[in-house]
């Protein structure tokens, strides 16, 4: 009987063993979850309907991938701002400093004015250096946002991009020389003449980005309204089965598709979202309208 | 709720995806998501309340599903019907969801001991025993789903899911509520777009002075 017993134990020992690990294994657990929507057959007929063919675990695993890169993007927009603010603070401050000591260098005669002229030296460089600074990062800025904004296309992307690295490539071109201890003010003066000759480019490069920004963000806006468009119209065909007159509705979603390809500025894009919310409210009214009248018949 | 699912809503929402799609994409889901995901696309004041029944919410999913005519019903229905599946699903959901070891850790001890004694009368008298004979006779199976049936039904009265269907098909307007997410649609992008605006507006400007302030180097 005993030796029966020993066996028995041997036996169950190690199947407890398992199904504890079973129970208490995390994964497991989640497997064991309960299915409150579907079961797999109805995924797999959504999915077929959907056209998708991830499961819902791969699903949310990639998910969760897009939502660290949208993080990610998000944190070097932020950074790219804030290094931008940052260096403009630094830039007025260099700045009050330069003007301070060049003022006392112009009112000086003398020995007191020679004595000066390395302060104002260090201070002028470092005054160049970041003005300099500010319109890298102010571009830097830009980059940023372009290539981790959702709303950009590659192609502006690609373009604003090769615009900016070579803007930045000209004007950091224009001081190579300011690292130096041994810049003299003369060099100091040069170079800084070479970056306002710069300037005009400069400006020139970051107005047309912009509106290269400007433009993109229109034409997104636009595939958006013509896309939610596309959405009314099937729920005008669904209603108007049903017996609902939505002749007016649809005449109206008609106008306004024709004003969002229209629309070629901002604020005939704001017109155009207005007009669209109009459409919904004027079909959602008609819509509540007839139910309500087939209730009452009922 | 996490706002990972609120993205995902959201996103799906915003490309035009059927309430259905969206559902299907949350199989397996915790509850209380599960929950707030149908409050959030389908506005059901019925998964309201602290804790809702499974039944409550199967209604909601149901609900949410004749408004599209999608196979989730026939799911719901085929669930219900496929009964052994049903009761095994249904114990391990109650273990589950009331997270009660105990009980999980039971339901393994009594099957590692059938097992387990299967196996060895098997193997040492050598005898003609096979193990479907001890673990799976009728009567036991049919003794188990009683217990089962006894515990984990009580919340999937398949009736009143079938009248909430019938009922909910009848209404011609069922899907009036897609209009409130087209129109959050609108919104969200019309959103967007004011927030890029204002972006690329903060690009204008900030850099003005540097040319005249360059000047007093020279």
């Amino acid at each position: 009987m005993l030796s029966y017993m020993k066996q028995i134990t041997y036996i169950l020992t190690p199947l407890v063993l398992l199904g504890m690990l079973v129970v208490a294994s995390p994964a497991q657990a989640s497997s064991l979850r309960p299915n409150i929507s579907v079961d797999t057959t109805v995924q797999a007929d959504a999915n077929a309907l959907s056209g998708r063919s991830e499961s819902a675990v791969e699903l949310r695993a990639r998910l969760d991938v897009e939502k660290r890169e949208r993080d990610t993007r998000r944190e070097e927009m932020e950074d790219a701002r804030t290094e931008y603010e940052d260096t403009r603070q630094e830039y007025k401050d260099e700045r009050g400093a330069f003007l301070d000591i060049r003022t006392r260098w112009n009112t000086a005669t003398g020995e007191e004015k020679h004595a000066l002229r390395a302060d104002v030296t260090v201070r002028a460089k470092a005054f160049l250096d970041k003005s300099v600074a500010t319109l890298v990062t102010k571009l830097n800025r830009i980059k940023a946002w372009v290539q981790n904004h959702p709303r950009i296309s590659d192609e502006v992307e690609a373009e604003v991009t090769i615009k900016i690295d070579a803007e930045i490539a000209a004007i950091e071109g224009a001081v190579t020389s300011l690292e130096s201890e041994s810049t003299t003010l003369e060099e100091i003066q040069a170079m800084s003449a070479r970056v306002r000759s710069r300037l005009a480019t400069y400006h020139e490069t970051v107005q047309e980005i912009i509106g290269k920004m400007k433009d993109s963000r229109i034409e997104h806006a636009q595939t958006k309204l013509l896309d939610i468009a596309t959405q009314i119209e099937a729920r005008i065909v669904y209603y108007t089965d049903l017996g609902v007159d939505l002749d007016s509705e649809r005449e109206h979603l008609a106008r306004v598709k024709a004003q969002v390809d229209a629309a070629g500025t901002a604020e005939e894009i704001r017109a155009s979202f207005h007009a669209m919310q109009e459409v919904i409210a004027e079909l959602k009214a008609s819509v509540k309208a007839s139910a309500e009248a087939q209730a009452e018949i009922q | 709720m996490n706002t990972r699912f609120e993205e995902t809503i959201l996103s799906l929402l915003d490309t035009g995806a059927e309430h259905a799609d969206i559902l299907s994409q949350f199989q397996g889901v915790e509850k209380e998501d599960a929950r707030t995901i149908l409050r959030m696309i389908e506005g059901l004041e019925a998964v309201e309340g602290p804790r809702p029944s499974t039944q409550v919410l199967a209604k909601a999913i149901a609900k949410a599903s004749v408004t599209q005519g999608n196979p989730i019903r026939s799911m719901i229905v085929e669930q219900r019907t496929n009964t052994f599946s049903a009761y095994i699903r249904s114990f391990i959901t109650y273990c589950t969801m009331q997270k009660n070891i105990a009980i999980g850790a039971g339901g393994v001890l009594a099957l590692a001991l059938v097992i387990g004694t299967a196996g060895y009368f098997f193997s040492t008298t050598g005898q003609d025993i096979i193990i479907d004979d001890l673990a799976f006779n009728e009567e036991t199976l049919e003794q188990d789903v009683a217990d089962l049936d006894a515990f984990a039904l009580d919340d999937m009265d398949v009736e009143a899911d079938m009248a909430t269907l019938a009922d909910f098909s009848s209404t011609p307007f069922a899907r009036s509520d897609d209009l409130d997410s087209i129109d959050t649609a609108l919104n969200t992008a019309f959103e967007e777009f004011e927030s890029d605006s204002s972006d690329i507006d903060s690009f204008q400007g900030g850099d003005d002075e540097v040319d005249q302030d360059l000047r007093t180097i020279s």
